[in-house]
């Protein structure tokens, strides 16, 4: 966790540094005196003071062995969920709600390690369509619709 | 309190369309909840979206009857599998595993349920009984007042979140750096936006729960090698002997006012009103070496602590608008949604929801009492499901809840990046639920600190002209001063190299 918190810590300086440098665009000032940079410009220093300290506490051996680590494999595995939710996300404004979210299913399921056409193709229609039923006609959100019905 | 008005919301729940709906929540709260990895928040942040379409009572009615549903369930999978199905059914699992390998296990339900839902009630009246008189003063709070109690509250999550002081500081001030995102509220200027209109409005609320509840879990779920399935204890007898019930009411009774008071802090949730109620029914028994060993006391100690904090929680979210814990949290957002804003004010403009409010936390802890009591057995089959079919399910409820907000796929990716970066917070041992209450206290500690302001004509001498406000900002610096002693007490009692307590 040492490599971890020193990390973190960089990140948190780099952060603060850029929000406290970013500020300075916020020219306007209230009446009061008090600009909209007081309240960003004392969240960044003192955000850059527990970045600092998380990086001397990494160094002086002062951190918390945490139990559960991040693997490669386990990154991987979120990459590919997440590629397949950007893809489906993309191609919802083209295939509408309905038909991207049964694909999604499918290919969510399938990527898990679930076996078995009917169970996954029973799933995917099923779960979609009820969310799609609820949230379409019971609470009206005007959900993306397929693009192609209009060519029908 | 207006016992007329309580009448009427007891008639409002009890309409047959709201009573069918809190049979429906509280049944799928106990299954979320008995489902290792499905917490209440998460639950909850899902179903604010759904609750859209709804009128502003029947939303309320789904939505505690999830929370309070959610909170019991989570000793399901704690007593049969030894995994919390919620984080604040942890110290439940200790004694209740202990008793479910002893054969025991129905009866450790049994008692969770009975613990549960009597601390359950306890705190809902107390909340019903102590919210109006909380608002009535409230209604005589300014904005430094309401910036001392901001303050306050920010204080205590620090206090109590995570194992390092500084890792709680880091998150609390990231929500909060999150809060200034959009117009400025004093000038109207916008900051951290890089010319995005989606930004103008700031980080909106129920995307960013979402994916830091939601999406996080996921993600957890899906890096292991195989997505888990359990294996559940038998169930036997349920119902504990009257006997039993005799010996545990007193240990009952007392959790569930500890859980009430300390739910009602801003910042505390049932994860430490069941460690404390644990602990005081450990330090009081005559024998405490026992617990841990598979009692009842143990059981019913954490069970009735972590459910008491449900009403309690309810009272600073509904009288000042300050969020209990992460899930009234999210409450608060759904009643924002629904147009109304949290506060005294919501207790002279609309005691229509008020009330019916209390009185479905009422029913909803009844009817988990008497659910939790016929349908054990049947709970105990649902943690086999597969989470090959709940992941999908839950992804989907995601993009669709995060995308109902404003019907925008902006809200759905700023959901997606809250949930990575949520699951390498939780991976390094950042809590989660400082940002999100930040996310909450923050704009208002810095409207109410420029409306103090204006009033002062820019003298910041007001902060220290009001007694409610000072008494508040002393609170706040004693908790963080607290919390630092404590730190320090930690690391002298022994740190060990590489595995010490952050200071």
């Amino acid at each position: 966790m040492k490599k971890a918190d020193l990390f973190v810590g960089l990140l948190i300086l780099f952060l603060s540094t850029m929000m406290f440098v970013l500020t300075q665009r916020f020219v306007g000032q209230a009446y009061t005196g008090y600009g909209p940079d007081r309240f960003p410009r004392f969240l960044a220093l003192v955000w850059g003071i527990l970045g600092l300290s998380l990086i001397v506490n990494a160094l002086r051996g002062r951190f918390i062995e945490e139990e559960m680590r991040i693997t490669a494999y386990g990154l991987k595995r979120i990459g590919v969920v997440l590629a397949i939710t950007i893809a489906v996300l993309i191609s919802m404004q083209w295939l509408g709600f309905l038909l991207a979210s049964v694909v999604y299913i499918f290919l969510i399921m399938s990527y898990l390690g679930e076996r078995g056409w009917l169970g996954r193709s029973a799933a995917s229609l099923g779960i979609s369509l009820g969310v799609y039923l609820i949230f379409r006609y019971v609470m009206v959100v005007p959900l993306p619709e397929c693009c192609f019905l209009s060519f029908i | 309190m207006d016992l007329g008005a309580l009448l009427q919301g007891f008639i409002t729940v009890f309409q047959p369309y709201n009573f069918l709906l809190s049979i429906f929540a509280v049944a799928a709260g106990i299954l979320v909840g008995a489902l290792p990895g499905l917490t209440a928040t998460m639950a909850c942040a899902l179903l604010v979206p759904v609750t859209f379409g709804l009128e502003t009572v029947p939303a309320f009615v789904l939505l505690l009857g999830i929370y309070c549903g959610a909170i019991y369930g989570g000793s399901i999978a704690g007593i049969l599998i030894n995994i919390p199905g919620t984080p604040s059914a942890a110290a439940t699992m200790m004694d209740g595993f202990a008793m479910a390998r002893k054969g025991e296990a129905g009866k450790a339900l049994g008692m969770a349920c009975i613990a549960s839902a009597s601390a359950g009630l306890i705190s809902a009246l107390f909340m019903t009984f102590a919210s109006p008189q909380i608002a009535r003063v409230a209604l005589k709070f300014g904005p430094p007042e309401y910036f001392g109690i901001a303050c306050f509250a920010l204080s205590v999550l620090i206090m109590v979140s995570g194992k390092s002081l500084v890792k709680g500081l880091i998150a609390a001030v990231f929500g909060l750096a999150l809060t200034t995102v959009g117009m400025d509220p004093n000038t109207g200027m916008d900051r951290f936006t890089f010319g995005s209109s989606d930004l103008l409005g700031g980080i909106t609320l129920l995307p960013a729960i979402i994916g830091m509840f939601a999406y996080t879990q996921i993600f957890e779920d899906v890096d292991k090698p195989q997505v888990q399935t359990y294996q559940a204890a038998k169930v036997g007898r349920i119902l504990p002997t009257a006997k039993e019930l005799k010996r545990v009411a007193p240990v009952i009774l007392k959790s569930s006012f500890i859980g009430s008071f300390l739910g009602a802090i801003p910042g505390i949730g049932g994860e430490t009103g069941c460690f404390v109620a644990l602990g005081e029914a450990k330090r009081s028994s005559k024998r405490p070496e026992r617990f841990g060993t598979g009692i009842l006391e143990g059981v019913a100690a954490p069970e009735a602590g972590n459910n008491g904090t449900t009403g309690g929680a309810m009272i600073p979210m509904l009288s000042l608008g300050i969020p209990g814990d992460a899930v009234t949290a999210v409450m608060l957002g759904g009643l924002m949604l629904h147009g109304l804003t949290p506060g005294p004010l919501l207790f002279k403009a609309h005691l229509d929801v008020v009330y019916p409010i209390f009185a479905a936390m009422i029913l909803a802890n009844i009817i988990m009492g008497i659910m939790g009591l016929v349908l054990s057995k049947h709970y105990a089959r649902i943690i086999n499901i597969k989470k090959t079919f709940l992941i999908p399910a839950i992804l989907v409820l995601s993009i669709i809840g995060s995308f109902a907000i404003r019907f925008s796929f902006f809200d759905v990716g700023l959901a997606l990046a809250f949930g990575v970066i949520g699951y390498f917070m939780r991976y390094y041992g950042y809590p989660l639920s400082p940002v999100m209450i930040a996310l909450i206290l923050g704009p208002i500690a810095e409207q109410n600190f420029c409306r103090s302001l204006m009033i002062s004509k820019g003298g910041y001498d007001i902060f220290f002209k009001s007694a409610i406000c000072d008494a508040f900002l002393l609170l706040a610096a004693a908790s963080l001063a607290f919390a630092l002693y404590q730190r320090r007490k930690a690391l002298r009692a022994g740190p060990e190299e590489g595995s010490g307590e952050q200071d």
